[in-house]
């Protein structure tokens, strides 16, 4: 399965000083930005993509998966201490986290939501190991017609988890792929929808794009945001530090945990889902399965741990289809798929007999980021949390020089930075009129990947779209999707009557 | 609750707007691809041609904004309800925008990354309420030399000479 050579290489490349030093501030960064109420995980990725170019691709990878990770920590503790989730996907975590600090049980919920975490992240990385081979040897099978099939489905599942906003999301998605067209094509090298600018032959690349898109759209919507003024983590936390006692009783809930993590895993496998259905799951399953599931709600510590273990195995589970695929799991994972590229690294299924060194140390490193952030949490908890307090509009300003900046050593070219700022404009339209923008990032980054797999198929097949449906695989692809589309639809129906 | 936001939203005639917005830009798009990519694409079968893909996309674009358009054209204007999100109109991001643009963009471009990053801060920091004349200066001051620091020695980044020295040298 893993060869020791190539393990111990990872390894010694994992525990270099210049990426340990990486994963240390990139789990801080993260925790950081994953406490700031609006921030996450995303935008402390996206401030230091810049950065992380200039870095070697494992010292950048580990940076980049610190922040991944650390915001998936982070985002639980302002959820459990003053109800204010710091990512979305922790707002499971608020529902017994909050109830249990209101009863002054504060250390139990926050080492519940800290070993949930951990645990999570552990698990799925476990589970990445194991999948990652087999996985690859499947996909040594594929051919363009299967790897279009399984982009497909992944923008199918993206689309149908905004079923309630579902013509923004399937507008929002194809504006992405329409703006992976921009440029030269690179099969006929023609050049399409540059409308005579020079500057847009190259295309439209990712990083304007998502740094302006989360990094400035988010910082104007932070600017309307209200400094939190409270003092409740001053009360809830006496010490800086975790009771380890509560911590040990925490990691007594083994079945928990390890469902938990098995479900978040799998639900970032599935390229789109995202971590909100992690946790969802996870919480969902742990309350059914519990002997006292009334208590879940009212401040039962199994649903804080369900919900952040099922949140934080999501990252490892979404770099089984990057580095297997080529395909992201999530806009987060796409974000990654761009370091690799600009170090000349294509993630597929050879990726792991051509780079066995960087696929170990990917693996180590998802290791030591949980380890990390663990540790850092468990003592400095209260130095972390009073991070909410920030006053936010000077962050937002802070944040859209950094990135403007930031973006300038990229090309050294003005004109990223005026992308970057019509991007911002559109993602705060956007996050503000709470557009599914995550599909947007989706289209983009798999426009490519399936423009060129779709162009290749109809090659093979001199035009017969019936290639589409000729292999086993693509058949059973094709059929998922339309279960994707039509249940979902169905069950609304049904619900109605 | 939230679903009735959502609710909300979704009947919002500025929603339905952008949407329209964009699906009509797809399809100008969609009838003009052929003018716009050109010739060299008439060298290529249609199924591996450069065409190909925009055109499925921006049909596909198309077609998801009908409803929109449907809603915008239907409903009375009496019964039409136009607003962002119900928190109002975003005035100070917009002001913030523009000093981000005016100020530390074109300043970027004229007057240098130091002065343009420092400026922006004071007039941004004004814009969001400080007025303590102390504060209006320090946090600038860190910030720039913190960007100075980070960008040009550290990463050792080749910004551009500022415009307005080549001006005053003719």
């Amino acid at each position: 399965m893993i060869e020791p050579s190539a393990f111990i290489l990872g390894l010694r490349q994992a525990l270099g000083f210049a990426n340990i030093i990486a994963l240390i501030s990139g789990t801080i960064i993260g925790i950081i930005v994953g406490i700031l109420p609006g921030m996450g995980p995303m935008v402390g990725m996206v401030i230091l993509l810049p950065f992380s170019y200039y870095l070697p691709p494992t010292v950048a990878l580990s940076l980049l998966l610190g922040i991944y990770c650390g915001g998936y920590f982070g985002g639980g503790i302002p959820a459990v201490l003053i109800r204010t989730p710091g990512v979305p996907s922790s707002i499971m975590t608020s529902l017994d986290g909050y109830p249990l600090t209101k009863k002054g049980e504060g250390q139990l919920a926050l080492s519940a939501t800290v070993v949930g975490s951990f645990s999570g992240g552990i698990i799925s990385v476990l589970i990445l190991i194991l999948l990652a081979p087999i996985m690859a040897k499947v996909a040594v099978n594929f051919g363009p017609a299967e790897y279009f099939m399984v982009a497909v489905f992944g923008l199918v599942v993206m689309v149908m988890a905004h079923l309630g906003r579902i013509f923004q999301a399937i507008l929002l998605t194809c504006l992405g792929l329409w703006f992976s067209t921009v440029g030269f094509d690179g099969q006929t090298m023609v050049v399409r929808f540059t409308f005579g600018t020079v500057m847009l032959r190259n295309g439209l690349e990712i990083a304007p794009m998502c740094l302006g898109f989360f990094g400035i759209g988010q910082s104007l919507l932070l600017l309307e945001r209200q400094i939190l003024e409270t003092d409740d983590m001053s009360i809830s936390l006496s010490s800086n530090n975790l009771d380890f006692s509560k911590v040990i009783y925490a990691f007594k809930h083994r079945l928990t945990l390890i469902k938990s993590g098995i479900i978040g895993t799998f639900v970032g496998i599935l390229p789109g889902a995202g971590s909100i259905l992690g946790s969802f799951l996870s919480y969902q399953e742990a309350k059914r399965s519990s002997r006292h599931p009334e208590k879940f709600g009212k401040g039962a510590p199994e649903g804080c741990m369900a919900a952040e273990a099922g949140n934080n195995a999501v990252p490892a589970g979404a770099m089984l289809p990057l580095l297997t695929l080529g395909i992201p799991g999530d806009p987060i994972a796409a974000i990654l798929i761009s370091i690799f590229i600009v170090n000349g690294i294509y993630p597929g299924p050879l990726l792991l007999i051509k780079e066995p060194e960087l696929i170990n140390s990917i693996y180590v490193s998802l290791f030591l980021v949980n380890i990390i952030g663990f540790i850092l949490i468990i003592f400095f908890l209260r130095t972390f949390s009073m991070v909410v307090k920030f006053p936010n509009k000077l962050l937002a300003i802070s944040i859209m020089v950094l990135c403007l900046v930031g973006l300038y050593t990229f090309n050294l070219r003005v004109f990223d930075m005026i992308v970057a700022l019509v991007m911002g404009i559109l993602g705060y339209l956007m996050l503000r009129m709470e557009w599914p923008f995550v599909t947007w990032v989706l289209g983009l980054v798999l426009g490519p990947i399936i423009e060129q797999r779709m162009r290749e198929s109809l090659s093979l097949s001199r035009g017969n779209p019936a290639i589409f449906i000729q292999s086993p695989i693509c058949i059973t692809l094709l059929i998922a999707s339309i279960l994707v589309i039509v249940l979902p639809l169905l069950k609304k129906r049904t619900n109605k009557l | 609750m939230p679903e009735e936001k959502e609710r909300m939203n979704q009947n919002s005639a500025l929603h339905d707007l952008f949407m329209a917005i964009l699906g009509g830009f797809a399809f100008l798009m969609l009838i003009f691809t052929p003018y716009i990519i050109g010739e060299p694409a008439a060298n290529y079968p249609f199924y591996k041609g450069p065409e190909i893909f925009p055109i499925i996309i921006l049909s596909i674009m198309t077609l998801s904004s009908l409803p929109a358009f449907y809603r915008l054209i239907r409903v009375k204007d009496k019964e039409k309800r136009w607003y962002l999100d119900g928190k109002g109109f975003p005035l100070l991001p917009l002001k913030i925008l523009l000093t981000l643009i005016i100020v530390f963009l074109i300043g970027f471009i004229y007057i240098g990354l130091e002065l343009a990053c420092f400026l922006f801060f004071i007039a941004a920091m004004y814009l969001i309420g400080y007025r303590l004349w102390w504060k209006l200066i320090l946090y600038p001051t860190i910030y720039t030399l913190f960007i100075l620091v980070l960008f040009k020695y550290m990463l050792d980044i080749y910004f551009p000479e500022p415009l307005i020295f080549s001006l005053w040298g003719g």
